[in-house]
């Protein structure tokens, strides 16, 4: 277990010190700031009146949903098939624990990566907007981001080791297809989507459970957060869990097989 | 008493098994590696076919052309692929996800490394700390490690800025800094000019003095400074494997080809064959190419032919009695040909 920790914590070092470049974090900065700009847009330019929801409704899109799933599709997928396809693997893979530690180390990256990238955005995004109930909104916002970015990330982690080669474009298209369509299905499907639980949570962190529409509530599950949280949790340990599987049953040649 | 004596044939019984399951054990720990019919099949490519092999520790060379199956053997006893049929052991222990052995094997792969803005220190530590070595402990050996690879005064350069040879150096320093037991490189010269080839048999030379060490290499002469035995591999078949001792043995029950270029081709091979000495003759354009266990024979008679037939003689060409001569015939015979 110490070794695996070691490994662990190595690889996710490694992965962060390599972030940590003019490019990406340029990237990063850029990825953060846009809604900060959409929200200055909508402030300046529209005559939306100052309610929490439209805010809190306008943040839940722009940084849970739009930033945290960019942040992920840029920086889970490559990460994981960069190790898998190109030549660094089996570097990692010949070490103990290599195989899911490189995994592991990765999603761990991701998420650390991407929660950074959403908090600082959801902090200018509210600088920007000036809501009423800045500092409930911003808590929740932040709550979400983080939820968002395991959730989504060990999805991705999934995806990507299952389909190391196409681990963007099928990334994208489970997001399109579970997320944006199915998770708004009021169907048995959406109970497995990331993005009800965010919804639910954001309605209950928001404190609106009453006073909402009964036509919207299709669109939210109604139980406690708590099990909104435990079926994210959930969701984010089978998915890691069957990736670990995965990398750990496959066999990767070096590519230069002879 | 009959307590006594049944007690005492229950202790020998017991005494027995222990000592029996005690041998088993030193057994098969004190040899490297087992492989028993193994076997890797890529869909319908043979990668490895039905090798049989038990080494001791020891410094190997395994020798092949390009797509023999040397790398395939290599991740087989790495862990990274499983055997399609038979079974692996590196000592005594199965390969695939082993991280007990892991920290056992040294394994420097074949490919490049191309991690941009990495430098080899930093590379370097955190594949050792991946060992289990708290951070202190990790730098140490990545730092001793680049310096026994000649690597010190570069480490922490990014990677990318160096040339071919010292990333390949670098790859060195991440197999041995955690001081396997084994080290198992996959053709550790690819691409190097002379002078880096130089150095580089030189580190891993001094390595297999004092470890195991299994070196693949399709280049002969690369591994014979190195390596004191030597496996032979082609289409995925070990062909033969022993000391270099052996293998000049070998050498000596093979026929060696000897080619001669003259004005005379025709009458040459006739004078040749009536010697009764050759496995085979053929000519090739003005060459006559001659397979015999003594070679030595054709030159006691050349001299006479060259007189009394008029055969002008412009070039004999035998191989030299290294392994070179010796792969080329084991290939020819593995794949049925004549020699």
């Amino acid at each position: 277990m110490k070794q695996f920790l070691e490994s662990l914590q190595a690889v996710i070092l490694f992965d962060i010190s390599r972030a940590v470049t003019t490019p990406r974090l340029l990237v990063a900065a850029i990825l953060a700031a846009v809604p900060a700009f959409i929200a200055l847009g909508v402030r300046f330019s529209t005559d939306i009146p100052a309610d929490t929801r439209v805010w809190a409704a306008l943040l839940y899109a722009l940084v849970p949903e739009a930033i945290c799933l960019l942040s992920l599709l840029l920086w889970m997928c490559p990460a994981i098939q960069s190790h898998l396809e190109s030549k660094t693997w089996v570097y990692l893979a010949i070490r103990p624990h290599g195989r899911r530690a490189m995994l592991l180390g990765a999603f761990a990256t991701a998420v650390v990566w991407t929660v950074a990238v959403g908090v600082a955005s959801a902090a200018m995004t509210i600088l920007a907007a000036q809501p009423p109930d800045a500092f409930r909104l911003f808590t929740v916002i932040c709550g979400l981001v983080i939820l968002s970015a395991v959730g989504r990330g060990a999805i991705f982690a999934l995806v990507s080791t299952i389909m190391p080669r196409r681990a963007m474009v099928l990334s994208v298209v489970y997001t399109l297809i579970f997320e944006f369509l199915a998770g708004f299905l009021p169907a048995i499907v959406n109970q497995f989507t990331v993005a009800l639980r965010l919804r639910s949570l954001l309605v209950q962190g928001m404190g609106w459970k009453t006073s909402m529409l009964r036509e919207l509530k299709l669109f939210f599950d109604p139980e406690p957060a708590w099990i909104q949280i435990g079926a994210i949790l959930t969701i984010t340990i089978v998915s890691l869990t069957a990736a670990v599987i995965v990398l750990e049953l496959r066999q990767f040649g070096t590519p230069d097989e002879t | 008493m009959q307590d006594f004596r049944k007690q005492l044939k229950q202790f020998r019984s017991i005494l027995f098994l222990v000592t029996y399951f005690l041998y088993r054990l030193t057994a098969i720990d004190s040899f490297m590696i087992t492989l028993t019919s193994v076997t890797k099949l890529y869909g319908s490519v043979i990668g490895v076919n039905d090798i049989d092999v038990t080494l001791e520790p020891g410094s190997y060379g395994l020798l092949g052309p390009n797509g023999s199956g040397k790398s395939t053997l290599l991740n087989l006893l790495t862990g990274q692929l499983r055997p399609t049929l038979g079974r692996v052991r590196v000592y005594g222990m199965q390969p695939w996800n082993n991280s007990k052995l892991l920290m056992r094997i040294g394994f420097c792969p074949s490919s490049d490394i191309l991690i941009e803005g990495v430098s080899a220190r930093q590379w370097v530590r955190t594949l050792v700390r991946m060992h289990g070595y708290f951070p202190a402990e990790a730098h140490r050996r990545a730092d001793i490690a680049l310096e026994r690879v000649g690597l010190s005064s570069d480490m922490d350069r990014p990677m990318q800025t160096y040339s071919k040879g010292m990333r390949q150096r670098a790859k060195l320093a991440q197999a041995i800094a955690h001081d396997p037991e084994m080290l198992v490189l996959d053709e550790p010269f690819n691409g190097l000019d002379p002078v880096a080839r130089h150095d580089m048999a030189l580190v891993v030379g001094e390595w297999g003095r004092r470890k195991s060490l299994l070196v693949a290499s399709h280049m002969l002469h690369e591994l014979q400074t190195i390596c004191e035995s030597f496996l032979l591999i082609t289409g995925g078949r070990l062909l033969a494997w022993g000391k270099a001792a052996d293998i000049e043995q070998l050498l000596c029950d093979v026929p060696v080809e000897v080619s001669i270029s003259c004005n005379r081709p025709t009458r040459l091979a006739e004078l040749i064959v009536a010697t009764g000495q050759v496995h085979s003759v053929r000519i090739e354009e003005s060459t006559v190419v001659v397979g015999t266990l003594y070679p030595s024979l054709l030159a006691d008679f050349m001299p006479r032919w060259c007189v009394e037939e008029s055969i002008v003689i412009d070039q004999v060409r035998a191989p030299d009695q290294s392994l070179e001569g010796l792969f080329r015939l084991l290939v020819q015979q593995h794949r049925g040909e004549k020699y």
